[in-house]
């Protein structure tokens, strides 16, 4: 099975006198993980809202497989949603809560069991020990698995997902996107997903849509949008960057040059295009790498320096931080 | 502070208590079990309320009345706790919960007073249905804001998810809000039945001669007809019934604790 293609033509949502989503074009091709990544406020959520149906866009239209699906409420689109809060019921067992689709939907009673048994079991918890429990009695981590077999159950075409994962910890959360990522091969189903956390982002998607202030700012795989970011607000939210000044970059640019903090070179045992003394100002363990802050002219430049390369870095200490002009990226102004 | 400290702190309600209710409410059995001619121990008044007709006619009268308090309050409450439970925000709600709780602060018999001249200029005299109709009044509250509280506990996206996944109304109704506003409803069942069950102001104000009632009945055994035995023994069988009533129901809502917390 293929999932379905998601198209967004020119859509546009106002809230009173707020526009939260202004003339906006997206893709999210079919069978793939789709990223909508931006700060709170972006109107991420309610482009996800608009696909799911549970927002009539102003202006514009929704098509799925190139079919307009703009008027169809959510219950017949099939997609399935997993809810910012999860949205459990809490009244009812693990069973009925994944149940919930079915039984609405009249299937029959055995065929029930069988179904919510196997995407028990396909969502890693085991049938006969968790559906019988109720919502209260599952730790976060369980609760969010439950979620997802909820929607699973109904085996939509596209599933969509709200900040599933952001009240989790780090450790759980790496955990389930790994989990979704192989479940979304396995089912190859088309997700899209709503983050404002650049690291998940990342490490979930095929493909990342940046936005900002309504606006779709930057689109493409995420190491295509990392290594080259369309302007400062994406080098700065998805990923860190060292804003250059003229001075400092090496480049004769009025426009702005950024580097990465991982293509900066601390005491440089090779040749590079530009060196500087700076003095350390700060120095944080980070377990593989340390972030250490250099000052240069005035400037404070940040650093990722691998702990492999070895040797002490103290605050206070005098070092040589250098770059080739090849990593330096000039940006559009906006 | 410890916990002896603590103990002492609460023993001026204790005494209260004691002194208003509990000692009373002894010696009230007490002449339950004694013949007011002979001063002998018995339990001719218990058998007295069990063999006359009267009791048991009133007793029963008295539930169907409480009994269509509760509904009848329920089916007001049900529509304007849903929707400034889930649908109203912002200014709209704080004004529709001023709207339903402000005719509450002022006192009881006030409305019941209130209501019985209002009724008498709509033409509305003394009676069964001016007196429900004064009940239902009076105690409309005690059933809202346990069901807007319960109902306050459903959240948007509860809705939305259930849509989302094929509910149709019926669906949302049966499956999702009836359930989940049932600890609300049962909690407002039980405080509105057992106000209204004994309650004395409303039937002798409103009632006319449709106004004898448990309360209005207790009453007159003790201070019209002095019968003292027969309104201590059904005072105390109606209290001991309602108590074991209530820990039933209350048994019955824990069941649904989980999800309250």
């Amino acid at each position: 099975m293929k999932g379905v293609a998601i198209s967004l033509r020119k859509v546009s949502k106002k809230y009173g006198r707020v526009e939260a989503v202004k003339d906006i074009d997206l893709e999210a091709p079919g069978g793939s993980i789709t990223t909508l990544l931006g700060p709170s406020g972006c109107g991420k959520t309610t482009t996800l809202r608009i696909i799911a149906g549970l927002e009539k866009p102003d202006a514009g239209s929704v098509l799925f497989d190139g079919v307009d699906v703009t008027g169809l409420p959510p219950e017949k689109r099939g997609i399935g949603m997993v809810f910012q809060d999860l949205a459990l019921f809490p009244h009812m067992t693990v069973f009925d809560n994944i149940a919930f689709g079915l039984r609405v939907r009249r299937v029959p009673e055995n065929e029930i069991r069988s179904r919510v048994n196997n995407v028990l079991e396909l969502v890693n918890l085991d049938p006969s020990e968790y559906g019988r429990r109720r919502i209260s009695e599952l730790s976060g981590g369980q609760q969010q698995r439950v979620a997802l077999a909820r929607v699973l159950v109904i085996e939509p075409r596209v599933l969509l997902l709200d900040e599933p994962f952001s009240h989790l910890d780090y450790k759980i959360r790496q955990k389930l996107i790994g989990e979704v990522r192989r479940l979304q091969r396995r089912l190859g189903i088309t997700i899209v997903y709503v983050t404002h956390d650049q690291e998940e982002a990342m490490s979930i998607s095929d493909k990342i849509v940046i936005m900002n202030n309504g606006r779709i700012i930057q689109e493409g795989r995420p190491d295509e949008v990392y290594e080259n970011p369309a302007n400062l607000f994406v080098a700065t939210f998805f990923g860190e960057a060292n804003l250059l000044e003229p001075g400092l970059a090496g480049v004769d640019a009025s426009d702005i040059a950024v580097i990465r903090p991982e293509r900066v070179k601390l005491e440089p045992k090779d040749p590079v295009d530009v060196i500087y003394n700076g003095v350390v100002e700060d120095v944080v363990f980070q377990g593989p790498y340390l972030r250490v802050d250099v000052r240069i002219n005035g400037e404070t430049i940040k650093v990722i320096y691998p702990k492999i390369n070895g040797g002490r870095i103290r605050v206070g200490e005098r070092v040589r931080v250098g770059w080739n002009l090849s990593d330096v990226k000039v940006l559009g102004s906006e | 502070m410890n916990r002896s400290t603590l103990l002492v702190l609460a023993l001026p309600l204790v005494a209260y208590l004691m002194a208003f209710f509990y000692i009373p409410f002894i010696v009230l059995s007490y002449y339950s079990f004694i013949d007011a001619e002979t001063g002998r121990v018995t339990l001719d008044n218990y058998l007295e309320i069990i063999r006359e007709p009267a009791y048991f006619n009133v007793v029963l009268y008295s539930i169907v009345l409480a009994g269509e308090t509760v509904v009848l309050t329920l089916i007001l409450s049900f529509p304007a706790s849903y929707y400034i439970a889930l649908h109203s925000r912002g200014a709209e709600k704080v004004a529709l919960l001023i709207v339903m709780i402000t005719p509450f602060w002022i006192d009881f018999l006030l409305r019941a007073l209130a209501m019985k001249n209002i009724l008498y200029l709509l033409g509305f005299r003394e009676g069964y249905y001016s007196m429900l109709a004064a009940m239902v009044y009076d105690y409309l509250p005690f059933m809202f804001l346990p069901l807007y509280a319960s109902l306050s506990r459903i959240s948007p996206s509860i809705l939305e998810a259930a849509r989302s996944l094929g509910a149709r109304d019926r669906d949302l109704i049966l499956r999702i809000i009836l359930p989940m506003s049932l600890p609300g409803i049962i909690a407002g069942f039980t405080l509105v039945f057992l106000m209204s069950l004994t309650e004395y102001v409303i039937p002798s104000l409103l009632g006319g001669t449709k106004g004898f009632t448990i309360g209005t009945m207790i009453y007159h055994l003790f201070l019209s007809g002095d019968m003292w035995g027969e309104g201590s023994a059904l005072t105390l069988a109606i209290t001991l019934g309602l108590l074991a009533a209530s820990i039933i129901v209350s048994r019955r809502l824990s069941r649904f604790e989980a999800y309250q917390a």
